[in-house]
């Protein structure tokens, strides 16, 4: 058995969580006949977790804690949206800023500067606007799947070691919980499912938040990109993805060295 | 990828998340926490078919435990299970009130992380029809 927490029902980009944190589970691929259409699957995260309490609950800690690192790091990468943002009313995008990320914000910085016109060419773009199909495609992704997470319940199983599923919780939009415990399983075991349902419901917020900072990022950074055409802000969106994305993804290579 | 796409899809999680945070709203008059425990030869019924808890609960499948309603106005209410002997059974209680905390957190929580990404992609939207 193989233990940790697995998001099924939400088919986010390159089947993986950006927060590093759950196991995508493949989305099924379901045959249907003409007419009939799929049940639409809720949101699920199941939490696997070895028999012994103490184990499980080093395991939930570990990850509360790996989703608590995250929210600094989206927090960070906000503020230098906001910083690049503030900068740029004044200078160019092209003026180095002292950042944490200079990778990402290099990167970030060389798609905006797409987004000013040359001086010389009345208000034409400088060299052709940054838009990558497949940052797009990803990013589409990304919050038509946050946007189920938001629109559905939330149900959380926990799956322990020798015990099977123990517990079962289902969060309502408004925030009632019900959860069905298994007869007979010891309170050490049910205090795990408790913590499974916090670390899962962390894991929730933080996916929301995550497409809150890259839309009010690109918000941000779109009144200084002038030369965008009526509508075209959208069009910073794939790139202040893949600059929190890949702000994300150096916490996690950071940790694996 | 077209830019339309894109921007239907911001608009799109926008509108669920206004609509999201607006249900929340109307029912933030009122927190239900409700505990069951089932035998273990119901669980797989349970996680397999996904049943409705009240149709389980009326077939005798699954019982309801505890009970917290917490209105808005100061009303509570509370049903506190019992064990064979007509005690309280402490251990469902005890776990029953920590789910009842969660439960008043995590709508706290939810309804501030809904309110600024749902104003986050509102503002967006906005500049994008200026």
């Amino acid at each position: 058995m193989s233990y940790g927490l697995t998001l099924a029902g939400v088919a986010l980009p390159e089947d993986r969580d950006p927060l590093g944190v759950c196991r995508i589970a493949p989305t099924p691929v379901v045959a249907f006949e003409a007419g009939a259409s799929a049940p639409p699957e809720v949101p699920l995260w199941r939490e696997s977790l070895p028999a012994s309490p103490d184990e499980a609950e080093t395991l939930l800690a570990e990850q509360s804690a790996a989703l608590q690192q995250r929210q600094a790091v989206l927090a960070d990468a906000q503020r230098e949206l906001a910083s690049l943002a503030d900068a740029t009313a004044e200078v160019s995008f092209a003026a180095p800023l002292p950042t944490r990320y200079p990778r990402q914000m290099a990167a970030l910085q060389r798609d905006l500067l797409t987004f000013q016109p040359a001086a010389e060419s009345f208000g034409l773009f400088a060299r052709p606007p940054a838009f990558d199909v497949h940052l797009a495609q990803q990013w589409h992704d990304f919050v038509s799947q946050v946007d189920r997470i938001v629109a559905h319940y939330a149900r959380v199983e926990t799956v322990v070691a020798q015990w099977g599923n123990v517990g079962r919780t289902v969060v309502t939009w408004g925030g009632d919980f019900h959860t069905t415990w298994q007869d007979g399983v010891p309170t050490p075991i049910r205090r795990v499912h408790l913590k499974a349902v916090n670390v899962a419901l962390l894991s929730r917020m933080t996916l929301i938040h995550m497409a809150g900072i890259i839309i009010g990022g690109a918000a941000g950074l779109a009144l200084k990109a002038a030369s965008l055409p009526p509508g075209g802000q959208v069009l910073l969106l794939p790139s202040v993805w893949r600059f929190v994305k890949d702000v994300l993804a150096e916490l996690d290579s950071a940790i694996q060295t | 990828m077209a830019e339309v796409t894109l921007q239907e899809a911001v608009q799109k999680y926008a509108h669920d998340l206004a609509e999201q945070v607006s249900r929340f709203v109307k029912d933030i008059s009122e927190l239900e926490v409700r505990t069951f425990t089932t035998p273990n030869d119901q669980v797989n019924v349970l996680i397999n078919n996904r049943p409705d808890l009240d149709e389980m609960a009326t077939k005798g499948n699954i019982a309801l435990r505890a009970y917290t309603k917490i209105s808005l106005d100061g009303d509570t209410t509370v049903c506190v299970p019992q064990d064979a002997n007509g005690e309280v059974d402490r251990s469902v209680w005890g776990i029953h009130q920590t789910m009842v905390q969660l439960a008043m957190t995590n709508r706290a929580t939810m309804l501030r992380a809904m309110g600024d990404a749902a104003s986050a992609a509102l503002s967006a939207l906005r500049k994008a029809n200026e």
